[in-house]
């Protein structure tokens, strides 16, 4: 794999009150990787997903981008081009049907023909599944996985070198699960999008990522799939050794013990 | 042959569309080969956006009989985009028909009637919720009326003061300013004193807790609905009307009169002042031209419509928050709603009062 970062975290710390969230958190994210981010309930995932997006500023600690056009700290200048977000609950605009949801990125920053414009955004649609007559709707009429699905192709629109996903494959169905795990791997493979995403998905995590990275103790620990498994700190043991994360590391296995 | 050059990137989309709509325009002048061939490999980055460009490119001129040749681009991605717009080119989906004019209007008159119908049994739900605390007071939520006072009372007593300090001196000079034509300025006392008693303390009042605790309730019970906090409260057996209509209600009931007795009291200052300095009114010819001109009469008429204002606004303010269902632009469009309708039903309320006190000579 290239181990030339693309983002580095160096030293953050979060401090809500007098709770510390992060204390000296070292993370670095690596061009062309998809990175799973796990942790308990609490532990900062989505805080550090924040910090990296720059939506929340960190106590301390410094953030940087290498070769995408990013703000750093502080700076308002932002070039959205260069990374996609999904947020948890698809934050789609309400009042905008799906399709004006999905151009509003290229509406806003490029001057492409209208033409193009819709042909680009009837493309992401097809691309994540999305029937096409979803397109004049809006998101009240959805449900909950064809908001995902068009906040993915909102997010994917303008052909971002990074994507965040904030627990993409939560209520989704096992089929569609694994659709978006193909889609995540084809994009990675063929596009050099780097993905960085919240999970707890085991089965999309162990699908997908090339490394795993756990928060725990206000802290990250990142390592390959395989490496995390055998790792020895409690609670990465109680994450992963039980019975769902035994059927992936067991490979093959699997499967005879539904015969049992 | 066709050489692509460049970034193919959703960046320079724009000037790629304008590049190759030049070249189409110069290719056109001559003759459209039978055959071309599409080299690919000097392109610097090519992402879906720019793999659709060279795909419209290519329909282009498929359209014009001619047979195309692609190099091949890594990762297959013409492939990937041209089989997903095939698909949406396949599909042909038209937004619904708008409906006409007659339609329109049709569904305007029909939501009308449908909205005093609902309105007028969200009404009777309100009042049989009320009554059905009187017998067992014990049901009313003591905590969450508490709360509701301190907002739309104890919160609103700075601005109900100040507006009614200046409601009272506009009425005094304007008041002045005719009478002093007939020499008459010693009654604008008895003008000032009677329209606030009667109608400008608690008209005022009821139209800046409208303002204020009306849209506060639609908003808040808005968002409520929308967190499905109200379906929480359903399914845990605890009625929304009991636990958010009643002590929202009561705490108006309550609030609203005192917020009313404030008003005319501070009104009276606001006509002192004006009377002491700039009439030269002394403060005790004030104090006994008050007492001639206000009876018991004016202040009761005024104080009984409080509570029935207070019940509109805040049955108002409560419907309006239940009825939001989808999305945020909602809340705000109801919470608007809630504004309007209370303070029309309290004007309307007050027009009903005046009718009925002239009636019966009160």
């Amino acid at each position: 794999m290239n181990q030339r970062p693309i983002i580095k975290v160096s030293n953050l710390v979060n401090r809500f009150g007098n709770q510390t969230v992060h204390e000296q958190l070292d993370f670095e994210i690596f061009a062309g990787e998809i990175v799973g981010i796990v942790g308990g309930s609490g532990t900062g995932k989505t805080v550090l997903l924040n910090s990296i997006l720059g939506l929340q500023k960190p106590s301390s600690g410094s953030i940087e981008f290498y070769d995408i056009k990013s703000r750093s700290l502080g700076d308002a200048e932002r070039c959205p081009t260069s990374w996609g977000v999904l947020f948890q609950s698809g934050a789609l605009f309400s009042n905008l049907t799906v399709l004006e949801n999905i151009v509003t990125p290229l509406i806003e920053h490029t001057k492409m023909s209208a033409r193009t414009v819709k042909e680009l955004a009837l493309l992401r649609m097809r691309m994540v599944g999305l029937p096409l007559s979803a397109q004049f709707k809006y998101p009240s009429q959805l449900s909950g996985g064809m908001v995902k699905r068009a906040a993915l192709a909102r997010a994917l629109v303008t052909d971002p070198r990074v994507i965040f996903l904030d627990e993409p494959t939560s209520g989704l169905d096992p089929i569609a699960a694994e659709e978006f795990d193909e889609l995540i791997l084809y994009l990675k493979q063929h596009l050099d999008l780097t993905v960085v995403m919240i999970s707890h998905d085991l089965d999309s995590l162990f699908n997908t990522c090339d490394r795993i990275a756990v928060l725990v103790d206000k802290k990250i620990r990142a390592a390959t799939p395989d490496e995390i498994v055998n790792n020895d700190h409690p609670w990465i043991q109680r994450y992963f050794g039980g019975r769902r994360g035994r059927l992936h590391s067991q490979g093959s296995e699997a499967h005879s013990v539904h015969g049992a | 042959m066709i050489s692509l050059q460049g970034s193919w990137t959703t960046l320079h989309i724009a000037r790629l569309e304008l590049a190759i709509n030049r070249f189409w325009q110069q290719i056109s002048s001559q003759r459209i080969p039978a055959r071309c061939y599409i080299h690919t490999s000097d392109v610097d980055a090519l992402d879906i956006s720019g793999t659709l460009i060279l795909y419209q490119s290519i329909e282009f001129l498929k359209a014009r009989d001619c047979e195309v040749d692609v190099e091949t681009i890594e990762g297959d991605r013409l492939n990937f985009v041209s089989e997903l717009m095939q698909d949406v080119q396949d599909a042909d989906v038209k937004p619904e028909r708008p409906p006409n004019t007659l339609e329109q209007s049709t569904a305007f008159l029909a939501g009308i009637g449908h909205s005093v119908v609902d309105s007028l049994t969200f009404l009777g739900r309100s009042t049989l919720a009320m009554a059905a605390v009187i017998p067992s007071p014990k049901r009313l939520r003591f905590a969450s009326l508490v709360h509701h006072i301190e907002h739309t009372g104890l919160r609103a007593m700075p601005v109900v003061a100040l507006m009614a300090f200046l409601i009272s001196i506009v009425l005094a000079y304007q008041g002045t300013a005719q009478l002093s034509r007939f020499g008459a300025e010693i009654f604008t006392i008895d003008l000032v004193a009677i329209s606030i008693l009667r109608e400008m303390g608690v008209l005022l009042t009821a139209i800046m807790v409208a303002g204020r605790s009306g849209s506060a309730f639609a908003a808040e019970i808005g968002v409520m609905k929308l967190n499905q906090e109200i379906a929480a409260m359903q399914t845990l057996g605890i009625n929304p009307m009991s636990a958010l209509a009643v002590p929202r209600i009561t705490a108006l009931l309550i609030t609203l009169p005192m917020l009313t007795l404030l008003a005319v009291l501070v009104g009276f200052t606001g006509a002192a002042v004006v009377c002491i300095l700039s009439l030269d009114i002394p403060f005790s010819l004030f104090m006994e031209r008050l007492q001639a001109a206000t009876t018991l009469t004016h202040f009761m008429v005024g104080m009984a419509k409080a509570p029935v204002f207070a019940f509109l606004i805040a049955v108002i303010g409560v419907r309006q928050g239940l009825l939001v269902e989808h999305s945020a632009a909602e809340v705000g469009s109801n919470t608007t709603q809630a504004v309007v309708q209370a303070i029309f039903a309290v004007i309307a309320a007050d027009a009903v009062f005046s009718i009925m006190t002239t009636e019966l000579g009160i």
